[in-house]
C-alpha cells in the first residue's frame, strides 16, 4: 500500500528507523529509476541509491514540510548522480550546465536490452537533450511530477521547468522523426 | 509515408533492467547501514570496513593506556603514547589508509555542510 507523504514524514518523526523504511519501501524503486536515467549504468545507480538513501536518512532533520518530499528527495538523488558523473570526470561534482552529451550518452552494461528498439531510441532521444530539458522530461514524464516540483529538483522555477518540457517533447520527436521511418 | 511520434503508444518503458531481487537487496542493505553502520560487500562502498578497524585499534590503544598504568621511570623518556595505534595504520596497505582519510575527510564536511540540501 502507497503511503502519502505526509504520513510518511509524521511516521519519520515519531521513529526515525521504522519510518524510514516506510520511506524506502516508497521511494526505492522511482528513485533508482530516477538515478539510472541520469547515469546509466545499473552498478553505479545502486551506489548512488544507496548513498541517496543514507544522505536522506543522515539529513531529514533539514528537510523543510512547507516544501514537497517528493521533491526534496529527487534533489538529494539528481545531485548524488551528478557527484558519480563529476568523479568520473575528475571533478568533485558536475552541475546540470556541466552535463553533456558525451557524459550524458555513457554506454549502457550488461543490464541493457535494446531489444525494444522503440524504448531503446526514446532513451537515446533524451539523453541528446541538455541537461535541464532532460531532468525536466524525465520528472515530468516517469515521475509524473508537478512543474513546482520539478522546480524544486532543478533549482529552478515552474515556468521555467514548464518550457523545458514543451521543448524537450518537440526535440525527442524530431530526433526519433529525423532517425527513422517513425513509430 | 511516416508516422506520427506517439508517446502513449510508447509509455514509460526502458531498455533497461536489474538483476532479480534487486530492490529486496537495495533496501535491507540501506536499513543494515543505518542500523549498523557496517562495510558494504562491494569495493566501491567499502569505506566502513577499514574505518572499523582503526576505530579498534584506538579504542584499544586507549583501553590499555587506561587500563595497564605502564611505569613511568625517570629514564623513561618516551612516554606510551599511540605507537600501536600508529602501527596499525602503517600495516593498512596504502589504499585503505587513503580510504580512511576519504572517510574522515567525508565526516568532516558533512559536519560543517550548510543547508546543501
Amino acid at each position: 500500500m502507497k503511503l502519502e507523504d505526509k504520513d510518511i514524514v509524521k511516521a519519520i518523526r515519531a521513529d526515525k528507523e521504522k519510518g524510514f523504511r516506510l520511506l524506502l519501501i516508497n521511494y526505492k524503486e522511482p528513485v533508482y529509476w530516477h538515478i539510472r536515467r541520469i547515469v546509466v549504468v545499473h552498478a553505479d545507480a545502486e551506489d548512488v541509491a544507496q548513498e541517496t538513501f543514507l544522505r536522506i536518512f543522515r539529513n531529514f532533520c533539514q528537510f523543510d514540510e512547507s516544501n514537497s518530499l517528493k521533491a526534496w528527495i529527487f534533489r538529494i538523488a539528481t545531485n548524488e548522480s551528478l557527484r558519480l558523473l563529476g568523479k568520473r570526470k575528475g571533478k568533485e561534482t558536475l552541475s546540470l550546465d556541466d552535463l553533456t552529451t558525451d557524459v550524458i550518452g555513457r554506454q549502457a552494461d550488461g543490464y541493457y536490452d535494446d531489444s525494444d528498439q522503440v524504448a531503446a531510441r526514446l532513451q537515446k532521444a533524451i539523453q541528446q537533450l541538455p541537461a535541464k530539458q532532460q531532468l525536466a522530461f524525465n520528472l515530468r514524464y516517469y515521475d509524473e511530477m508537478a512543474y513546482e516540483e520539478i522546480a524544486q529538483v532543478a533549482g529552478s522555477t515552474a515556468a521555467s521547468m514548464k518550457m523545458s518540457y514543451s521543448i524537450a517533447k518537440e526535440r525527442i520527436i524530431r530526433y526519433i522523426n529525423s532517425n527513422e521511418e517513425g513509430i | 509515408m511516416k508516422k506520427e511520434f506517439n508517446f502513449e503508444k510508447i509509455g514509460k518503458k526502458m531498455p533497461y533492467s536489474v538483476p532479480d531481487g534487486f530492490f529486496d537487496k537495495l533496501e535491507s542493505e540501506v536499513m543494515e547501514s543505518i542500523i549498523t553502520p557496517t562495510p558494504s560487500k562491494k569495493d566501491g562502498s567499502r569505506k566502513w570496513k577499514f574505518g572499523s578497524a582503526i576505530f579498534l585499534a584506538i579504542a584499544a590503544s586507549v583501553a590499555l593506556l587506561l587500563i595497564v598504568k605502564p611505569r613511568m621511570s625517570e629514564k623513561q623518556s618516551q612516554p606510551y603514547d599511540f605507537e600501536n595505534v600508529q602501527l596499525a595504520y602503517n600495516n593498512l596497505s596504502t589504499e585503505d589508509q587513503q580510504f580512511l582519510i576519504e572517510i574522515y575527510q567525508e565526516e568532516e564536511t558533512l559536519s560543517t555542510e550548510e543547508n546543501y540540501y
